[in-house]
């Protein structure tokens, strides 16, 4: 194979496509010829760089979202996040409310109901405002019961 | 349950090839605006064919069929010609591989291909729209869909030697429009490696 014979079929050497003789009687050019060499090196280095530049491959969340939410494979999106969204935050919040409570009435037995109120609502800003860290977060209805139970007799445990 | 079921595998084939399938459309719509429609309409269409999807053969290449024949209905649908595109017949005549072997400006950016490619993103998004639809089409299966020549072929339903010869005059085609590029831009680095 000479050298015009070898650079015509460079596509199908890089793309390793057809027969293996053909790679071989290529291979063997490119091992006794240096110029082929360094051209089939530097024609596949171009093709490299630009595969990279045209294959973006990264899907665009938001748009696929929508394409399967609008097929009923996934159901709507926007909805789907905000209910979530809400339900978790509304959980960590019932969460937050109830373990201040139990904390609180720990911490001041004697305290009439109506004082608890209050510092309880002082407790539930402090937290909404980063004051006081979050102690507990799930999506999950029984997680909350869960730890709420757990909170509760590990401190009556420790009365 | 068993609509659950189907929709679950169909996901689990789709997701890693969300982002093939839209950089695909992306490069081959006339109006990238369509994106999001025909992506819709090509998976709602795959969905509801994939009874007759054969588990464990090549998803990959049947979604992209799917894929391939909605963009190009949106295209004929919304149908433009493409000012830069030459005829199949004119276009061999004027490229060929080696045509462009003795372009000194070719050996200039096959040493230093970073300078011209690291400044023009946008044109080579153009270079490759200026193809043909049909090339387009076939280059962008092999670069983007990462298909060998034999799945190009079943995927467009043409016979191997014209992707071959597509495929070759879309890369001579890129190459020169590098060469422009770097040469009206004053990119090309004489000497440098
Ligand atoms: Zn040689």
């Amino acid at each position: 194979m000479n050298c015009r014979e070898s650079r015509q079929h460079w596509n199908l050497y890089h793309d390793s496509e057809k027969d293996a003789g053909l790679h071989f009687r290529i291979g063997e050019h490119l091992a006794v010829c240096p110029q082929c060499a360094e051209w089939f090196q530097q024609q596949s280095r171009l093709e490299y760089m630009l595969v990279e530049n045209i294959a973006v491959r990264r899907p665009t969340a938001e748009l696929w979202d929508r394409v399967l939410a609008q097929t009923q494979l996934l159901k709507p999106v926007p909805a789907r996040r905000w209910f979530l969204f809400s339900f978790s935050g509304a959980l960590a919040c019932a969460a937050g409310i109830l373990i201040a409570i139990v904390l609180l009435r720990h911490a001041f037995p004697s305290q009439p109901i109506s004082d608890l109120t209050a510092i309880t609502t002082t407790f539930h800003h402090r937290l909404a405002g980063g004051d006081e860290p979050l102690q507990f977060r799930s999506r999950s209805d029984l997680e909350v019961d869960n730890y709420l139970l757990w909170k509760t007799w590990s401190m009556q445990l420790t009365n | 349950m068993k609509d659950r079921d189907k929709s679950e595998r169909f996901l689990r084939h789709l997701e890693p090839l969300q982002g093939p399938l839209e950089a695909y459309c992306r490069r081959l719509l006339h109006e990238v605006d369509s994106l999001e429609d025909v992506l819709q309409s090509a998976v709602a269409n795959a969905f509801r064919d994939f009874d007759q999807y054969a588990e464990g053969t090549n998803f990959r290449a049947w979604i992209f069929k799917h894929t391939h024949s909605e963009a190009m209905n949106w295209n004929r649908k919304h149908q433009r010609t493409q000012a830069a595109a030459l005829r199949e017949d004119e276009v061999a005549a004027k490229e060929t591989w080696d045509a462009i072997l003795d372009e000194p400006l070719l050996k200039v950016l096959l040493e230093a291909p970073g300078a011209v490619l690291d400044h023009c993103d946008a044109s080579i998004a153009l270079a490759v729209k200026s193809l043909s639809l049909e090339d387009q089409a076939v280059s962008l299966l092999h670069v983007v869909g990462d298909f060998k020549y034999r799945e190009i072929a079943d995927i467009l339903h043409v016979p191997i030697g014209t992707v071959m010869s597509r495929l070759a005059r879309c890369r001579v085609r890129l190459r020169q429009r590098l060469v422009e590029y770097g040469e009206r831009h004053g990119l090309h680095r004489h000497g440098e490696i």
